[in-house]
């Protein structure tokens, strides 16, 4: 066991691409805790999706020894915490595990919403914050304006906010020496009972799950009896040890200290990050605070790209599973798209990562349908219902009111796009702006509360556009609140067609029918006949397009040396047609099940 | 020899690849390359080709072609050699139709005059469309004027004249449409041909339009100047014989006809393409191979009769009189009432005075009525 005195348990805040992994990758470098041979950049990111988007999901810790100039030698575990609002209960469960965060700003972006979110995050808990500015190497570095921000939004003295340059290795061993002087070693409480919080958890196809967990008291050790204790469930340790960042087995984990165990537990689902683990012999009273079952905040239908691969998606998705405990799937059966499965995401990015780990990971071609978000409905019968699919929504002669998740939306913008950034919310998507700050000389913080669903759609983007890529976000949950909503169907050649129907805010149902049918009628190709395309809600046509019939499809020539290559052609058009889903007698292709997220990609 | 029947003696047509070009056209997918600095070689290697054939020398021989590339665009000499060997080769030689297929820019008087005293009895003149700016933007070397230079100038040496055209490259409009209408009502060929543009991948056209540098006509404007055409062909005495090939009364291609029977054919030369019986073969796509090795294949297959029978529907159905049900008979008994069967109520086909052919609709969405048949499951 290592003198707690000597340990330093610290996590990082960063927005994406400021830095944080190749500050890690240098640290790990300077410290030589890690074999040149092993090293790869960005060595802590270790799905490729991650490493190729260049953001962080599953946080991962890594443990250093540090030789300070005082003589000591430190433990230092840095965890590494996923840097994207999606993913914010995880950081901050991440963050109960520290005592100390690198707040870590890139010169030549200045801070960003997310950071002041997690760094506000940071101050809950209690967290000594050390501002770092990176990149300092840059040409348009502007150190002292991005100075000023974390003033502002820290209090701290110019003086204590260091420079860096990850990538040129600037200032490493200053930052190494201010983590042993200003973070506090862990505290050891008067407490012999287990209490070890669960920060992250990891699948492994030979071991099972593999739980990082940080002891705050008591010790685990091969053998143990350890409960969840959130389930109940119990398991025996099989083993203990440390990141090094390669799992390196260890006697026991005692406390202060942060490390893995693994226990037979089957999937991480079971290990949820922010409960705690206790032993079952001897268990804790209490389990250490902000544990929350997290939900998720989307949901969309997902199917095989080919009717007959449903039993590998499913396959794909428990999979998938094992090392996703935000993720939720079931079975859904679509007149339109057949059988496949109405799965939740914590946000966007949760999505597009899961539909990229299916594509890539598992060979599997998927149509996604528009995401939305969980309804509320409330019955003239009394009974409340969930809705996580617009196409089981009520009939509406039985709905007495509807209710959808609202968020406290922040927006950190530089002061001349303020005018824009109000618009955008308060004018096109039903926010409402009930408090401005400001945060370094020439930037404000907008704080707003909006629906979800305006916000997963088509805001992100519009939201850059309108601040010609300046402004950032943040929003977390906040409650349902009662809402004049309504379900528009889309028939496609007077066929309703399920996969395509949505739920929006009645005084935006004529715009937003009108241009899905518009988009639709882009989207879908052209046939020997007329198709039109309407869209319905409240028992009425609200808007129509068509699409004209095609005039001609001809095989235009064809003669001796060609009859093989030319059947192949049309082999291979038959075979693309495959992807199409018929709906009556109209092929409609893939993206347009997505046609309600490409409305209003023109606008920009 | 003329005038005798060989009763007992295999018939074939004969196909030659020339696969050399000036320079290529951005829609072109067949076989050339710009340039002709190993003809030499490869006609060369096109003798030793002809020389060796089985078929050729226990046949017969109904037509010749000579295709491209650009046949006008090599040394006629080699025209006339290869056809001498053709001639030497066979069994019996005495076509009935011998084309070759130029250009404007490397049509003149001589070439013409020597075509026409080697035997050659048919002309196919790629003309695709009466239009500067239009064939400027497809990669054509010539203009419209020298394309009706080149057309009047064959009219008076030849009594069988194909003129090509295409519809629907980058920047044509109706306006081209009725230029080349002029075109054809000035000229008076005996055939035409009007092919809608079709954008394959392997060509600079699809990488164009890929990359928004270039664009085509609507898909409605591409159909209405197609049935213009159409159109105008009929009202100056053509008859619409295959989905894009029009002739006066007696003038259809019977070498063209060979292909969409289905009949015994063979190709010389790279990328040509044979049928013998149930045998098909496609020769190396590649010129150097060729050269290397003559007898390289891309492609053979001994079709099994669902095979044999799919390609003959997949290309006899192009005939707008499409085929005989007894003749089909004859040879697909058993698979014959399988297909009936199949497209029977499909509007894209029609079964009438003994024939299945396309219908109306079915000559407009061709490539639909082809995917059905190549879908087909008949093994």
């Amino acid at each position: 066991m290592y003198d707690p005195k000597l340990i330093r348990n610290i996590c990082i805040i960063a927005h994406i691409d400021h830095g944080k992994t190749t500050l890690i990758d240098r640290i790990l470098e300077c410290t030589k805790s890690v074999d040149q041979r092993q090293m790869k950049d960005q060595f802590l990111d270790m799905m490729d999706i991650e490493r190729e988007r260049g953001i962080t999901i599953k946080a991962q810790p890594v443990k250093i020894y540090y030789k300070a100039k005082d003589g000591n030698v430190y433990e230092i575990n840095i965890i590494d915490t996923p840097g994207h609002v999606d993913f914010s209960y995880e950081v901050g469960r991440s963050m109960a595990a520290c005592e100390g965060a690198i707040l870590l700003v890139d010169a030549s972006q200045g801070v960003e919403a997310q950071t002041v979110a997690h760094t506000y995050l940071a101050i809950e808990n209690d967290l000594e914050i050390i501002p770092v500015i990176n990149k300092i190497d840059l040409p348009n570095a502007n150190i002292e304006e991005t100075s000023l921000q974390i003033i502002d939004l820290l209090g701290v003295d110019e003086e204590e906010i260091l420079k860096v340059s990850a990538k040129e290795g600037v200032g490493i061993e200053n930052l190494l020496e201010a983590i042993v002087d200003r973070v506090p070693p862990p505290e050891i409480k008067d407490e012999n009972r287990l209490a070890a919080l669960i920060f992250d958890a990891r699948y492994d196809k030979y071991r099972g799950v593999v739980v990082s967990v940080r002891v705050f008291s008591g010790t685990v050790k091969r053998g143990d009896k350890i409960i969840t204790m959130s389930n109940g469930s119990a398991y025996e340790v099989d083993e203990v040890g440390y990141f090094t960042p390669f799992m390196k087995p260890g006697e026991v984990l005692s406390a202060g200290e942060v490390g893995y165990i693994i226990a037979g537990i089957k999937e991480v689902s079971q290990a949820r990050v922010g409960d705690t683990i206790t032993l079952q012999s001897d268990p804790i009273d209490e389990p250490l605070p902000g544990y929350k079952d997290i939900k998720p905040m989307v949901y969309a239908g997902m199917y095989p790209g080919l009717p007959d691969y449903y039993q590998e998606l499913r396959k794909a998705l428990e999979k998938l599973k094992l090392n996703d405990s935000a993720l939720t799937f079931e079975p859904d059966n679509s007149p339109a798209l057949g059988f496949g499965f109405r799965v939740g995401f914590l946000g966007l990015l949760h999505m597009d990562v899961v539909r990229e780990r299916i594509e890539r990971e598992f060979g599997l071609a998927v149509i996604l349908t528009a995401p939305n978000v969980m309804y509320k409905v409330k019955l003239k019968n009394g009974e409340t219902v969930e809705i996580t699919n617009p196409a089981k929504f009520p009939e509406e002669d039985k709905i007495e009111e509807i209710y959808e998740p609202f968020v406290d939306l922040s927006i950190i913008t530089p002061g001349e796009y303020m005018g824009n950034m109000i618009n955008l919310v308060q004018v096109e998507k039903r926010g409402i702006l009930y408090t401005t700050e400001n945060a370094g000389k020439d930037r404000v913080i907008l704080k707003f509360e909006a629906p979800l669903a305006e916000i997963i759609f088509d805001f992100f983007d519009r939201m850059k556009a309108l601040s010609r890529g300046y402004a950032s976000m943040d929003y977390e949950f906040l409650e349902y609140r009662k809402s004049d909503l309504v379900k528009v169907t889309i028939l496609v050649n007077k066929e309703p067609v399920d996969a395509l129907a949505f739920i929006v805010h009645k005084s935006k149902a004529y715009t937003m029918a009108r241009k899905v049918v518009e988009k639709l009628k882009d989207l879908i190709p052209r046939h020997q006949f007329q198709i039109p395309i309407q869209a319905k809600a409240g028992g009425r046509i609200i808007a129509r397009s068509d699409i004209k019939a095609l005039r001609k499809d001809v095989l235009a020539k064809c003669y001796g040396g060609d009859v093989t290559r030319k059947m192949k052609l049309l082999e291979k058009q038959k075979e693309g047609k495959k992807k199409l889903r018929e709906i009556g007698n109209v092929r409609i292709p893939q993206e347009a099940f997505l046609a309600l997220l490409k409305v209003g990609e023109e606008e920009e | 020899m003329g005038g005798y029947l060989y009763p007992f003696m295999n018939e074939v047509y004969v196909y030659i690849h020339i696969p050399f070009c000036e320079k290529k056209c951005i829609y072109c997918d067949f076989l050339s390359i710009a340039g002709k600095s190993i003809e030499k070689e490869y006609f060369q290697s096109l003798t030793r080709d002809i020389e060796s054939s089985d078929i050729l020398k226990s046949s017969v021989v109904k037509t010749v072609y000579f295709g491209g590339g650009t046949p006008s665009y090599v040394d006629e000499r080699y025209i006339e050699k290869t056809l001498n060997t053709v001639a030497k080769t066979s069994k019996a030689f005495n076509p009935e139709e011998i084309t070759i297929e130029l250009n404007p820019e490397s049509t003149d008087k001589n070439k013409i005059s020597f075509y026409r005293s080697i035997g050659v009895n048919r002309a196919s003149l790629g003309v695709q469309a009466m239009d500067d700016v239009v064939l400027n933007i497809s990669g054509r070397i010539h203009d419209a004027a020298q394309a009706q230079r080149a057309a009047s100038l064959l009219r008076k040496s030849f009594d069988n004249l194909n003129l090509d055209f295409i519809v629907g490259l980058p920047k044509s409009s109706m306006k081209t449409v009725k230029e080349n209408l002029k075109l054809i009502e000035k000229v008076n060929p005996d055939h035409v041909s009007v092919y809608m543009l079709e954008v394959h991948k392997e060509t600079p056209l699809f990488s164009l339009l890929k990359r928004g540098k270039i664009r085509l006509p609507s898909d409605d404007e591409m159909a209405e100047m197609f049935d213009f055409m159409m159109e105008g062909l009929k009202g100056l005495g053509f008859e619409r014989y295959e989905i894009s090939n029009f002739a006066k009364e007696g003038k259809r291609s019977l070498h063209n006809l060979s292909y969409w029977l289905s009949k015994d054919y063979i190709g010389f030369g790279a990328s040509a393409g044979g049928h013998v019986g149930n045998y098909r073969y496609v020769k190396t796509l590649n010129i150097k191979e060729y050269i290397e090795n003559p007898f390289a294949l891309s492609y053979e297959n001994h079709n099994t009769d669902c095979e044999e029978f799919k390609e003959t529907l997949f290309m006899g159905l192009r005939l707008i009189e499409g085929l005989s049900i007894k003749d089909l008979e004859k040879r697909f008994s058993n698979l014959l009432e399988g297909f009936l069967m199949y497209i029977s109520g499909d509007e894209l086909f029609s079964i009438e005075d003994g024939r299945v052919k396309l219908s109306t609709i079915g000559l407009d969405f061709s490539s639909i009525a082809f995917e059905k048949i190549v879908g087909w499951n008949c093994e």
